[in-house]
């Protein structure tokens, strides 16, 4: 049988959410934690020249999102009816929405216009997303959607450290507890807290 | 979702009131088969438009509807809505197409799941984020492959397509002018080539299509936010640079019910 790959570099970032579900799902696989100085030589063996990718029962994924949604469906973490996944995707798609607005502002190379759109975004856009955010979370017990465990959870989980620190806001599991408790409700499981017990420490906190 | 539910609506502007007979499809299961056929003589309409500006004199009728009633509310462009509206036109759903203004946009934003558009009401119950709808409705109408490998492979396809639409349109978003120009030129000269080539050869290796080589819901989406990908690219010409654009553009707008749809629908330029 083939043996399931998962190619990331050594970050969580956008990878990490794919790790833990692998890790939920009872799978075994080899975490490949592709170095800066291989990733040249890796990338046009990609799907679409980035990572993360994963190989598995003889097939190549690429984008998390997908990944992390498949992978869902996989292990029973998905909803039972078409509605059930809209409502799952909706909230997904909603914690992507902030993430990628938060990489614009990261992303800037100009350091004056990096600092005048964090300005703006923390003053303007910030507050009312993430108090959405948390009214999302407290109306679904401390979950993303339907009121319990889905893939998005994980796909959450394993972004927040990159999403705190491209919102520059190192306090943001004080100012919404909602965040901080989801991320509990993820790493407590047992095969979570057993992989994350015993990966290698990541290059940065992201 | 009830299936037999009857509804009054007061509809404000009638753009097509033609009798016509229309398939009304279960939403229980998959792949879609239609549970009954109605014929109404008055007010029998494909999609309904709410424009303040067009209000037909004596236009206010009531209607019944003996099933669920989809709005699909978003603004007055095509964007990332017109994937939707054209769904809903090719699975032969009836449905409201809430044209949202800008004046109405700031009392409407707060009655919205997350304060964006586009919004998928239904039956009352508002589904937001473009992605989670189209594939909502891709699923009810067939499109979204056979099984979950496919399922996949579309998702894939549409995660890949939005990274260079979002990239992009970052760049159409800053308000700098000197960044802005700086953005686009580095775009222009290490991005654009490589994802665009990458999105000519997924399109040659799936038969024209975006996924699973035949169509599914996000050849909608490309279809749907085209002019607007030109346009945040920068790059009119792209019809030239890549023929099968512009083929699968033109594709999925001939497609029945889509066709009809486009010929009605209120003109946008994106």
């Amino acid at each position: 049988m083939e043996k399931t790959v998962f190619y990331y570099f050594n970050l969580k970032a956008l990878g990490e959410g794919v790790r833990l579900l692998l890790a939920y799902g009872g799978e075994e696989f080899e975490d490949h934690r592709v170095s800066q100085e291989d990733w040249p030589e890796l990338k046009p063996k990609t799907p679409f020249g980035q990572l993360p990718m994963l190989d598995m029962g003889g097939k190549r994924y690429a984008q998390s999102g997908a990944i992390c949604r498949y992978l869902g469906h996989k292990y029973g973490l998905a909803g039972a009816n078409l509605e059930e996944d809209l409502l799952i995707d909706q909230s997904y798609d909603f914690v992507n929405d902030i993430r990628v607005k938060a990489a614009t502002v990261w992303y800037e190379a100009d350091e004056a216009a990096k600092a005048k759109k964090q300005e703006d975004f923390a003053k303007n856009q910030y507050p009312f997303l993430l108090n959405k955010l948390d009214e999302l979370i407290k109306q679904n017990n401390g979950h993303l959607a339907l009121g319990k465990l889905t893939w998005a959870d994980f796909a959450f989980t394993g972004m927040f450290d990159y999403l705190k620190t491209m919102l520059q806001m190192p306090d943001l599991e004080e100012k919404y507890p909602s965040f901080r408790e989801l991320k509990d409700n993820v790493l407590s499981l047992p095969k979570v807290k057993e992989f994350c017990a015993n990966t290698p420490k990541p290059v940065l906190n992201i | 979702m009830e299936s037999k539910r009857k509804s009054t609506i007061q509809i404000e502007a009638l753009h097509f009131a033609e009798p016509k007979t229309y398939n009304v499809f279960s939403q229980a299961r998959r792949p879609q088969k239609p549970y009954g056929r109605r014929h109404c003589k008055r007010g029998c309409i494909l999609f309904i438009v709410f424009d303040g500006k067009q209000q037909l004199p004596g236009a206010s009728t009531s209607t019944e509807f003996d099933m669920p009633i989809i709005v699909f509310k978003y603004f007055r462009v095509k964007a990332l809505g017109e994937g939707g509206r054209m769904l809903l036109a090719y699975g032969g759903q009836e449905f409201v197409d809430h044209r949202v203004s800008d004046q109405e946009w700031p009392t409407l934003k707060p009655t919205t799941p997350f304060g964006q558009l586009p919004v998928l009401e239904v039956d009352g119950k508002q589904y937001a984020q473009s992605m989670a709808i189209y594939r909502y409705l891709g699923r009810r109408f067939g499109l979204a492959g056979d099984d979950v490998e496919e399922e996949y492979l579309i998702d894939q396809a549409v995660e890949f397509y939005n990274e260079l639409r979002l990239k992009a349109s970052a760049v159409y978003h800053e308000s700098d002018k000197i960044i802005k120009a700086k953005m686009h030129d580095d775009l222009m000269k290490n991005y654009y080539p490589f994802m665009l080539k990458k999105l000519d050869d997924v399109m040659s290796e799936n038969n024209g299509y975006l996924a699973a080589g035949k169509l599914t819901w996000a050849d909608f989406l490309f279809a749907g936010m085209y002019d607007c990908l030109k346009m945040v690219l920068k790059l009119p010409d792209l019809d030239v640079r890549y023929p099968s654009f512009k083929n699968l553009h033109r594709r999925v707008l001939s497609l029945p019910g889509v066709d009809e749809y486009c010929k009605k629908a209120p003109h946008s330029e994106f």
